[in-house]
């Protein structure tokens, strides 16, 4: 299947990449890895006249830990290398669990971590090829005003599935957003609209360049555990990121649940994760404020899975990711 | 724009100029022709394409040219050659990991990756570093034997490996092996012409239509655009069919699948020919589309064809033994249910490709990934109203078959192209095209009533089927012919009454995929079995036993069984890993993961029915002294390339090295029907060694004559002839001699197998032979994801002697992955399943264990007592993980594939589970 026809800038700073956005924004599609893009353009979801690849600047796949203690994660860094990274793995490993369930390792090569928080939605009629969209009137993310997949459905119910944007939102991380107006450090959670026409709230002249997450307090755990048809290649039917603080009684401080491959964009079960605070967590509590999650995220069936068993597996896999978080937390594996 | 990008490729600094933005791979393989780069899906799920790039692997069909500007490219051709391999390109062909050969340039390129950065890799870690490469023939085992290897040879730690003693028994690895591992293989998408142009197929993108116009002007006048051919163009008579003529090469009036072909689009380049496609202008008017058997045999659905929607049966509609009442009366416990299976996809990793040309003499010549060279010639001839010595078909490398490119269609496209414009004219369908277009497995509904006695045995079984066959017959009337002969399992039952339906539907053709009908049918009689046997209390594998057919018992058919009975064997060969197996369950440890047991056996028939099986096989003397074979048996990685040889090597008593084999091409190689039902060893093989038989003889007595020596005493050795006088004759001699006189050598084997099946009765020997085994499977079921995890799978089969074990492994491991797809992940629903995403094959992560045991009962009919076994590998899986699930944890699923949500509703009381078949459940509400 071959590329449509587009042109290929290659800036070597990030200036002249935004100076390039503000003159041709809306022609230019932004190019991290390409694993994505460039299947969506073999089907013609996408046909931009340029491609601004922005693997050329230097510095924007760099991985460090900034003087807070947290971490600051180039765009550009591929999936492997955050996954491979050893701070990394020794103290954030929710996000190298994460980045390793992506894809295959070839892909991980390439794919990246910027790419990955940007991911654009997936549904079974919308990913595929353009003379087949055709035979049906055009949906709300081709422009049209009506949902293939929930009938009469008002807006555009595709699929989230991205890995890591779970983990990075329930971590509090910010984005670091570039433009011709300067740049903007936003908490990552901001950026996520909902709606499946749009993930992000970002225009085309905005470009991400860096993500920061903050430095885990002590006392606290995360973890990432997802559900997928196969280990490898597969995106997430359900992906669940969990985070637990504990207080100086070992009563739990702070929770978050956040999935992935649920709805579309990012979605956190606040008040489930809000039933754990102040209480002194155990397997039971886990197991109950897990079973809580379906009932405050509204689902729909779209790509391999329906609404009743996606509700069967999203406590299942939350209660697993607030077990290790909850782990990880205490520093000792769980009992029982 | 117009720019140049500079790279080291393969240890050469090269420059491209490049205005396209091509993919890295379209600039290796069309300005480097560096073939060995592999496009399987086009979205990064395959891992056919990599190469690495700066020491990292990537996929090319996902890289920008310009991303490579000043880096290093290697591919697999930079690694090694066929004359200098690299170790781990050697490895690969030792060890037996090329079959059809697509997956593995980027396996081997994986595996150079992964032990430059880890020498000596645990196999869990070649897993994870290979899981994302996918394979459908190997069944991966051998890959990662083949990595293992790769770390020893390349520290030195593997001594020269010993030759393989004998010629029968021996693990010969695949002549073309190296060929296949360093890149070189052409298959059909591989092959080059000056002057080429590109076809595009025009689909229909609706279920059920009519076709109210066909406007190709707009697509005509565009540049580049050659000729652009609508049904009407068909010089012959437009419509093919392996067994009935019924499926137009290009719809006229009315379109009854989506993805059937209305128009070919004949172009410069594949790009040209693609935009032309789309400005074909099609006026379509929708029809009902009928998606299910059970939407078709509703009383007033639309008519997909003008005889109905039940397809025509050959043969009786019902198949009777014995008195079935009586024998439910007999019945101490019956047991009654009803099972369902999916529409699967064959997905061999190369999508369908091929070239259509006229040859220097204006013969219409076409060279594609097939199974059969002799059913594409019998369509073409039609379709364009030539006579067979007009048409010659030539197999290319084939990347995977398993029944799916039996189908004539690609074929027939070809030589239409070829023949309308006389120029070369390649067709290269993407992943979603081969899905769109390519046959299907056919789903089925089967109701199953079985009876057993007090004392174990069985007493009737009563079957009703219901399958859907799609939008044309394709295999369809045969398929529903041959499994029902198989459906009371390989076992002793006095009363039988078999009937079932087959049904026209909107989907894609249902035709031959691997045990052509016969999977659907094990996963429900050996469901049956284990129930039975639970009722009676009875351990299954007792219950067995019990009623394993025997010498001098008769099957449904009424064909009495003599000899080459292996069933029993491998149900012993199987009962002690059962056992150990057993108590493996007894110590499972988490709460959430239920451990189970469960087995099946399988029988298989070889060989065509209803019609003579025959093969036929030339052996030659050639002027240069070799003996060389002619067979038109096409491989597509199976190894009859070493099979047959050494078949034909063993006759002669020589070497392998020294026997030469031509496969594959009809103005060369004597018909060989198809490669199918397993039937190529045996039949072909029975003529190859007929052929050497014969050539033997001309040998001896022409020898015997120019040495003036008795016939008597004369032994062929390698590369001459040796009379106990001490006196030789090379062959070179021979035949220059023989050249002289005007004499060739040529052994000609032909053998036909007698199928006996007669079509109003239902009765007679359909099979020459039959093939059995006995598959036992461990697995885990997540009880709260309902995910199924197998941890290890004994196989063991009766495969009449073992010509080469190494090949029957492969076989058999390759069966396993994709028996374990069949009932675990993969369901083609047609507009839903796309792209190879949305269809899940096994990956190397969820292969268990599998201990292959080779039971070798050997047949008297067979060549040197072998027989087949490329599809029984697959047929007693599915039911042998059901049987297992249902031991794991009380829930039985009755639906093919068994996903993880279906087991999971199974698991909960309160919901259950409610089976459809087919399902096609596109849109829910809010």
């Amino acid at each position: 299947m071959s590329l449509p026809k587009f042109e290929l800038v290659q800036p070597k700073t990030l200036t002249e990449a935004i100076s390039f956005l503000k003159e041709k924004g809306s022609e230019t599609q932004l190019m991290a890895g390409g694993t994505d893009l460039l299947v969506r353009m073999k089907q013609r979801l996408e046909r931009p006249s340029y491609l601004l690849d922005l693997k050329n600047i230097p510095g924007l796949d760099s991985i460090a830990e900034n003087e807070a203690g947290g971490l600051t994660i180039g765009a550009l860094a591929s999936l492997n290398s955050v996954a491979h990274f050893p701070v990394i793995r020794q103290r954030f490993p929710a996000l190298a669990d994460a980045t390793h369930h992506v894809a295959a390792s070839q892909l991980r090569n390439r794919a990246t971590i910027g790419g990955n928080v940007c991911l654009e939605s997936r549904c079974w009629y919308y990913n595929q090829a353009y003379t087949w969209r055709l035979s049906r009137p055009f949906c709300f993310k081709m422009g049209g005003d009506c949902c293939h997949v929930v009938k009469r459905g008002e807006e555009c119910y595709s699929l989230f599935c991205a890995d890591t944007p779970p983990v990075l939102v329930a971590l509090g991380a910010r984005v670091k957003v570039n433009s011709s107006d300067g740049e903007q450090l936003l908490p990552l959670k901001e950026i996520y609209t909902g709606d499946g026409k749009e993930i992000t709230t970002l225009s085309r002249a905005q470009v991400i360049s860096e993500i920061e997450i903050p430095r885990p307090p002590a006392k606290s755990g995360m973890a990432y555990v997802r559900f997928a048809v196969r280990s490898a290649l597969d995106f997430p039917m359900v992906g669940a990121a969990a985070y637990l603080k504990l207080g100086e009684d070992d009563l739990c401080e702070e929770a978050k649940i956040v999935f992935t491959g649920v709805v579309s964009g990012p979605a956190e079960a606040g008040q489930s994760a809000a039933s754990m605070v102040g209480h002194e967590l155990s397997l039971a509590t886990i197991a109950d404020a897990a079973g809580e999650v379906v009932k405050e995220i509204k689902l729909f069936a779209n790509i391999g899975c329906t609404v009743g068993y996606r509700r069967k597996l999203m406590p299942t896999v939350a209660a697993q990711a607030l077990s290790l978080a909850w782990e990880r937390a205490r520093g000792e594996p769980t009992k029982g | 724009m117009d720019s140049s990008v500079s790279f080291n490729l393969n240890g050469m600094e090269v420059q491209v100029k490049e205005r396209m933005n091509r993919r890295l791979l379209d600039v290796l393989r069309d300005d480097f022709n560096l073939i060995g780069v592999k496009e399987g899906c086009s979205e990064g799920v395959c891992g056919a394409c990599s190469v690495i790039v700066n020491g990292a692997l990537v996929q090319s069909c996902l890289t920008p040219l310009k991303r490579v500007q000043g880096g290093k490219v290697l591919t697999v051709e930079g690694l090694g050659s066929p004359e200098a391999p690299h170790p781990i390109q050697e490895a690969f062909v030792q060890a037996g990991a090329v079959q059809c050969g697509f997956c593995t340039p980027g396996m081997v390129l994986g595996t150079r990756v992964l032990l430059a950065g880890n020498p000596n890799p645990s196999r869990g870690e070649v897993v994870a570093a290979l899981k994302g490469h996918l394979c459908r023939c190997t069944g991966y085992v051998k890959i990662i034997d083949a990595v293992l290897l790769a770390a020893r040879l390349l520290q030195g730690k593997e001594g020269e490996k010993p030759s393989p003693k004998g010629i029968i028994g021996a693990s010969f690895p695949r002549p073309e092996g190296l060929l296949k591992a360093s890149g070189r293989a052409r298959y059909g998408a591989d092959i080059r012409f000056p002057g080429q142009l590109v076809a595009k197929v025009v689909r229909s993108p609706h279920h059920h239509a009519r076709l109210l116009s066909l406007d190709c002007s707009e697509a005509v006048n565009l540049e580049g655009v050659v000729k652009v051919i609508t049904g009407q163009d068909v010089p012959g008579v437009n419509s093919f069919g392996l067994v009935v003529k019924d499926q137009p090469v290009l719809a006229e009036g009315r379109v009854r699948w989506r993805g059937e072909p209305v128009a070919l689009v004949v172009a410069k380049d594949q790009a040209t020919a693609t935009k032309a496609a789309a400005l074909v202008k099609v006026e379509y008017q929708p029809l009902p589309a009928l998606l299910t058997a059970e939407e078709a045999i509703e009383e007033g659905a639309a008519k997909i064809h003008d005889e109905g929607n039940f397809m025509p049966l050959i043969g009786p509609a019902r198949l009777v033994k014995g008195d079935i009442e009586r024998g439910f009366e007999e019945s101490y416990v019956v047991v009654e249910n009803t099972y369902f299976t999916s529409r699967n996809e064959h997905a061999y990793l190369e999508p369908e490709a091929g070239f259509g040309f006229l040859d220097e003499d204006g013969r219409v010549t076409v060279r594609l990934g097939t199974q059969s060279i002799y059913d594409d010639r019998e369509d073409i001839c039609r379709v364009l109203g030539l006579a067979s010595d007009q048409v010659r078909v030539i197999q290319a490398t084939t990347g995977g078959a398993f029944g799916g490119k039996y189908d004539p269609h690609l074929g027939c496209l070809l030589a239409l192209a070829a023949y309308q414009v006389k120029k070369p004219v390649k067709i290269q369908y993407d992943r979603r095209e081969s899905f769109l277009a390519s046959v299907k497995r056919h789903p089925f509904r089967i109701y199953y009533k079985s009876g057993a006695g007090k004392d174990g045995r069985l007493k009737a079984i009563q079957v009703d089927y219901l399958a859907d066959t799609g939008a044309y017959r394709a295999c369809g009337p045969v398929v529903v012919r041959v499994a029902p002969l198989q459906a009371t399992g390989p076992y002793d039952c006095p009363h039988v009454l078999i009937s079932g339906k087959a049904v026209y539907t909107n989907n894609p053709p249902s035709s031959a995929m691997r045990g052509f009908g016969t999977p659907q049918f094990h996963f429900a009689f050996e469901s049956q079995m284990d129930l039975l046997a639970d009722k009676l209390g009875i351990d299954p594998l007792e219950f067995r036993q019990i009623n394993a057919l025997d010498v001098g018992q008769e099957t449904v058919t009424g064909q009495v069984l003599t000899a080459g009975l292996g069933l029993k064997p491998t149900l012993a060969a199987a009962a002690s890993h059962y056992r150990q197996l057993l108590s493996w369950k007894k110590q499972g440890g988490q709460v959430a993961l239920k451990r189970g047991v469960g087995l099946a056996c399988t029988w298989f028939g070889t060989g065509k029915i209803g019609r003579k099986d025959t093969s036929e096989a030339w052996a030659d003397l050639t002027r240069q002294g070799v003996i060389c074979f002619y067979s038109g048996a096409a491989d597509c990685g199976q190894g009859q390339t070493s099979a047959l040889r050494q078949i034909a090597a063993a006759e002669l008593g020589l070497p392998f090295s020294s026997v030469g084999l031509v496969q594959a091409d009809t103005a060369l190689t004597p018909n060989a029907q198809s490669t199918v039902s397993s039937r190529i060893l045996y039949t072909s093989g029975k003529a190859i060694r007929h052929a050497a038989q014969e050539l033997k003889s001309l040998l001896v007595k022409h020898a015997a004559r120019i040495m003036e020596e008795s016939e008597t005493g004369l032994q062929i050795e390698d590369g001459f002839i040796q009379a106990p006088s001490g006196r030789r004759l090379t062959f070179i001699e021979l035949a220059s001699i023989l050249n002289e006189e005007g004499i060739s050598l040529r052994g000609v084997g032909k053998y036909s197998s007698t199928s006996t099946l007669d079509t109003k009765t239902g009765k007679g020997a359909p099979y020459p032979t039959w093939c059995w085994g006995t598959h036992v499977v461990a697995l885990e079921v997540n009880t709260q994801t309902g995910q199924v995890r197998l941890e290890r799978v004994v196989a063991v089969h009766d495969v009449g002697k073992a010509i080469n074990p190494m090949n029957i492994e492969g076989q058999i491991e390759g069966g396993i992955a994709m028996g374990l797809g069949f009932a675990l992940k993969e369901r083609f629903v047609a507009g839903q399943t796309r792209k190879l995403s949305d269809y899940h094959l096994p990956t190397m992560d969820d292969m268990p264990e599998i201990i292959s045991i080779l039971v070798e009962e050997e047949e008297p009919s067979g060549p040197f007592g072998a027989k087949g076994v490329g599809e029984p590998s697959l047929l007693p899986l599915a039911p042998a993980i059901a049987n297992a699930i249902e031991d794991a944890c009380g829930i039985r699923p009755r639906e093919l594939p068994a996903t993880a949500e279906i087991i999971r509703s199974l698991l909960s009381e309160t919901t259950g589970h409610k089976y459809t078949s087919g399902a096609f459940c596109e849109s829910t509400e809010v």
